[in-house]
């Protein structure tokens, strides 16, 4: 390992890498400043690779701890944990029911095959990163990475209903974005 | 006995996880069985989900070259 050449191994792996944490992270930037902490953190650590996982592993195992990590930094924001991008009276009225703006429209396509469009993915991406941080930390964790929502909360350090109703605000939002972006 | 649109929604995302109660299990399937928005919410939100392995597929996006060699830069200057 530490005979690696440094310029081999970033140009091998950096855009792998890249297109990893770009969906997961709210900006490019954010993504690049992972992508090259977890360069770094293999090369200080590479003594301790030992090889029994092939590096890509190695790499992408380092990376995926740096991204649990910025999202526990951003669930420690305590003050925007609940603050709105839209408010829930949006969504939901007194009753508990629909809002006439908010209600989910028919789309039109079969709900259980795949969607073979980018312009789908290009509006998913959008909505995605306009979520808060921690919806984002949430939704992500759970559907992206596919830990379980106990591991979620002791991770992020929230209780079990803080948990479902910022899943759910998350859900409601990203529905919703799609609906109003997604020309069909 | 009845739910209304807010909870249900949140009770669709603990269903996926087996986190409800039998009597939260029928009130859920009593709301679905009325409630067509809902129902919706629920088809459109598995689509997303499903679909969102796509969203790394789907992406093209690279450093550039420039950016490389910052990294491989700070590498170096780092060791």
């Amino acid at each position: 390992m530490h005979k690696l050449n440094v310029n081999q191994w970033v140009n091998e792996y950096a855009d792998q890498l890249y297109r990893y944490a770009l969906p997961r992270v709210e900006d490019a930037e954010i993504a690049k400043d992972l992508v090259q902490d977890t360069f770094l953190s293999a090369w200080r650590n590479a003594e301790n690779f030992k090889g029994e996982a092939s590096e890509k592993n190695w790499l992408y195992t380092i990376l995926k701890n740096k991204i649990i990590d910025h999202y526990r930094k951003a669930s420690t924001r305590k003050e925007e944990r609940f603050s709105e991008n839209q408010s829930e009276e949006y969504y939901f009225n007194e009753d508990g029911h629909w809002t006439e703006a908010a209600s989910p429209n028919e789309w039109g396509v079969n709900y259980n095959e795949k969607i073979n469009q980018n312009e789908f993915y290009e509006v998913l991406e959008k909505c995605k990163k306009k979520l808060k941080e921690i919806q984002n930390a949430v939704f992500s964790m759970k559907y992206l990475e596919g830990l379980e929502s106990e591991e979620i909360c002791k991770e992020l350090n929230l209780t079990s209903s803080n948990y479902w109703v910022l899943l759910h605000r998350a859900k409601v939002q990203l529905r919703a974005c799609l609906e109003k972006n997604w020309f069909i | 006995m009845r739910i209304d649109c807010k909870k249900a929604t949140i009770m669709i995302s603990k269903r996926e996880e087996k986190k409800l109660s039998l009597f939260e299990r029928i009130q859920l399937w009593l709301h679905l069985l009325i409630c067509s928005l809902c129902k919706l919410f629920m088809k459109q939100n598995k689509l997303i989900v499903s679909n969102l392995g796509g969203l790394e597929n789907n992406i093209t996006a690279a450093l550039s070259e420039q950016e490389k060699n910052k990294i491989i830069e700070t590498i170096k200057s780092a060791s």
